[in-house]
């Protein structure tokens, strides 16, 4: 087993949902609600949360033929989303579930204790928050999970510890709004140390 | 284990402990962890640690405090492009109550970075892409080479 970090979504390409790492030239695509449109068709309007999360292959063709990856969507307040545009819900410890969030996922061969691990997203530079957009995440199973910024080094989400094992998961949700019209992106970095 | 990616710790009586060697005595459990607790019962002091990766190999002395070592890895995944950026880095620290000593390899660089005490058990190795900004906040670092 290689030592190891991917990202991995919750989809189903056609064989089942299952996880799966989002391969290189992959992107991830944050989008209006309705069904998959890439570009200008998608766009979410200034003010306004993702209604739609895919993840598209490099010629911007949606991968999730059978089942997308979850949306998760900021809604009213910090302490309350969406899933898919359905009813408000409250977060706790098993909300939202594992499988409606991205996957941190680590490989260790020999086993080895998870010391810190924490995701961000930043612009052009890592201390940078993305241009023209607002970006929140959340811990999933957190005692008390609530939307916090993530744009940013120093607004790291920090996904906390574990003990030794061969595999580590940590899950994680974002949600965004422009603030700005036009093509916006950032740089998701996962962090994690091992000993 | 092959000998360019595995730590190697020197006790003060000079035995050379290896994670190769120790991953034998191990039951699920880190093998850091292992060496540590097996050291704690038979009252060994570690004097040094080195890491190896590809071409580098780094190491630290404990000058009588508690040393570390352990793997990290980052993952940078940019949404619009989908461009992909892994590493996977080995460290050192030396955990001296006012501050920490970090040496760390990709296996081609060898960074030298010093942080703010942290928390044993909590270790977060600073990232190298990232300590030329938090200089002088509560890091320094240079590349050594």
């Amino acid at each position: 087993m290689a030592n190891a970090l991917t990202v991995r979504a919750y989809v189903n390409t056609g064989s089942g949902a299952a996880w799966r790492d989002i391969g290189t030239g992959e992107k991830l695509l944050f989008q209006k609600a309705g069904t998959f449109a890439y570009g200008e068709g998608g766009a979410i309007t200034v003010g306004e949360y993702n209604g739609g999360t895919h993840v598209i292959s490099a010629a911007n063709e949606d991968i999730c033929t059978t089942a997308h990856q979850a949306n998760l969507e900021y809604s009213t307040d910090t302490g309350h989303y969406k899933v898919n545009g359905g009813s408000e819900t409250a977060f706790d410890s098993t909300h939202p579930a594992t499988t409606e969030c991205l996957n941190v996922h680590v490989t260790c061969s020999p086993n080895a204790a998870l010391t810190a691990a924490s995701v961000f997203v930043y612009g052009t530079g890592e201390a940078d928050a993305p241009a023209g957009l607002t970006i929140y995440g959340v811990l999933q199973g957190a005692v008390s999970p609530v939307w916090a910024s993530v744009a940013g080094s120093a607004a790291a989400l920090n996904l906390g510890t574990a003990a030794s094992a061969a595999t580590h998961d940590k899950y994680f949700g974002l949600t965004l709004t422009p603030t700005a019209n036009g093509a916006l992106t950032g740089t998701l970095k996962a962090s994690v140390t091992v000993v | 284990m092959p000998a360019d990616d595995q730590w190697e710790a020197r006790l003060e009586d000079g035995t050379i402990i290896t994670e190769s060697d120790i991953m034998a005595q191990t039951d699920g459990r880190s093998a850091w962890i292992q060496f540590c607790s097996m050291c704690r019962k038979r009252s060994l002091t570690i004097a040094e640690v080195s890491a190896s990766l590809g071409q580098r190999r780094i190491t630290i002395e404990a000058q009588g405090h508690s040393v570390c070592t352990g793997q990290a890895f980052e993952f940078l995944f940019d949404f619009g492009s989908g461009k992909q950026e892994q590493t996977r880095y080995r460290w050192v620290v030396r955990e001296a109550p006012e501050h920490w000593e970090w040496r760390i390899t990709d296996g081609r660089q060898v960074w030298q970075v010093t942080t703010s005490a942290g928390s044993y058990g909590y270790e977060e190795m600073p990232s190298p892409r990232e300590f030329a900004y938090r200089k002088g906040q509560d890091c320094t670092g240079m590349i050594t080479d």
